[in-house]
């Protein structure tokens, strides 16, 4: 006799709907932010009114008649009644998913996976590390420290892009910078004249961070190459791996650790991920051939 | 300890030298404060100077035909801008344009060139730190190299 496996819907799933059928959303707004990078403001139309979620979680995103992509929520968490993902139009989902316009419908699954640990973070100092489009997953984690800024100690945020015109949120970046509880740096590989911003990695910025290294967390989110190079600079910086966390991406299909197209090592990222702290993910993260 | 004495022992390149290498030191130094905007070196010149920057930024550009300057690294407080004594006469490899108001220590390369002839130990000594330090540069580049924020 088969034998019915239960799923237990994630916190945000209606409870008498499946995990694995998607609720129908609608476009309410459209932003172009890079030449292939775009943003969608979603309100849910099955009748619900809040959607909530944690920094770090992601949404399986269904273009209808043409597949499902799993896509980091960039929203601000307190804002209940929409949900916001940037996005990157590189395979034929996402290229579909550029064309929506307000008033075109769409499905959502979510929110799926694990958070950053932003509570467990109260009272450290922070630094927030990403580049190119990994500053879209990092964009909650931002909207929440600025919200209970006296809960932290000294934040800083280092970003990296292509050039200084692939900076991603470039004008909340400047509001952020402008700041005198937040410092802000960026940097481009390189530039034209009029950029009077940093030329080179990330890397390279981790040094001019004023943090306590003790007392102190990094959150990651970016190309592998990028994060595992930046990990090594932390380490030196004397960060422990337990207090530098990572934000995975892999090939997420089902989103609930069941198809097991995302594992690496021990782990399903898309359930136990795709945030990990360097402690656990370290013997796994980025090795060749897995 | 002089100021510059101070200065020189304050500048990381310079942690842990020792009083007496510092004090040799002094006389190839200078302090210099660059206004923003200003072109230090141009491709091609001689190399005079070892910049240890204290404050300020400075862009390292590629002046390209028609499509005019290409900024490919900026340094900034603390870091080390300039080849050395070694192989004189240098020349330098890039366009060099302060970003903001700089401050750095000038080394005269030709006076340390004669310095750390008459004093190995300092040159060792030197030569240790500026090698550790084209080191990282290398490995910086290297990386700008491989689309870091790509996927």
């Amino acid at each position: 006799m088969a034998t019915e496996t239960m799923l237990t819907p994630t916190a945000g799933l209606r409870p008498h709907t499946s995990p694995m059928v998607p609720r129908p959303f609608q476009v309410v707004h459209y932003r172009r932010e890079l030449r292939d990078t775009f943003t969608l403001t979603l309100e849910p139309r099955d009748g619900s009114t809040t959607f909530s979620f944690q920094p770090g979680q992601f949404n399986m995103l269904y273009q209808l008649g043409a597949g499902e992509v799993p896509i980091s929520i960039s929203g601000d968490p307190a804002n209940q009644r929409q949900v916001i993902h940037t996005i990157r139009a590189v395979g034929n989902v996402t290229c579909l998913l550029q064309r929506l316009r307000p008033g075109d419908a769409i499905g959502l699954r979510g929110p799926l996976g694990t958070p950053w640990p932003l509570a467990e973070l109260a009272g450290r100092d922070l630094i927030i590390l990403t580049g190119g489009l990994g500053l879209a997953p990092l964009r909650p984690v931002i909207y929440y420290v600025l919200s209970h800024r006296p809960e932290f100690g000294a934040v800083e945020i280092i970003y990296g892009a292509r050039s200084p015109q692939d900076i991603l949120y470039r004008r909340e970046l400047e509001r952020w910078r402008g700041r005198f509880d937040l410092r802000v740096h960026i940097t481009v590989d390189s530039a034209g004249p009029q950029w009077h911003g940093n030329v080179g990695v990330v890397t390279n910025l981790i040094g001019r961070t004023r943090v306590d290294p003790l007392h102190a967390a990094a959150l990651l989110c970016g190309p592998g190459v990028m994060m595992r190079f930046s990990v090594q600079e932390l380490l030196k910086l004397g960060l422990s791996p337990r207090d530098i966390y990572v934000s995975l991406e892999r090939n997420m299909q089902c989103g609930l650790g069941l198809c097991g197209h995302c594992q690496l090592g021990p782990f399903f990222v898309c359930k136990d991920g795709p945030v990990f702290s360097y402690d656990r993910i370290g013997a796994w993260f980025e090795k060749r051939e897995v | 300890m002089s100021s510059l004495e101070a200065t020189l022992a304050a500048h990381p390149f310079l942690a842990g030298l020792s009083p007496q290498h510092l004090r040799l030191l002094e006389a190839c130094a200078t302090l210099v404060s660059i206004p923003a905007g200003q072109t230090i070196f141009a491709e091609g010149e001689e190399a005079r100077q070892l910049y240890l920057l204290r404050s300020g930024r400075v862009a390292l550009s590629i002046h390209r035909p028609r499509r005019g300057q290409r900024t490919v690294y900026t340094l900034g407080e603390g870091e080390v801008l300039g080849m050395g004594w070694l192989d004189l006469p240098q020349h330098w490899f890039f366009d060099g344009r302060t970003l903001e108001l700089t401050r750095a220590i000038a080394l005269d390369v030709a006076c340390l060139a004669q310095l750390v002839q008459a004093h190995p130990d300092l040159g060792y000594e030197l030569l240790q730190r500026l090698v550790r330090v084209q080191m990282s540069k290398i490995r910086l580049l290297k990386l700008q190299l491989v689309d870091f924020y790509g996927n």
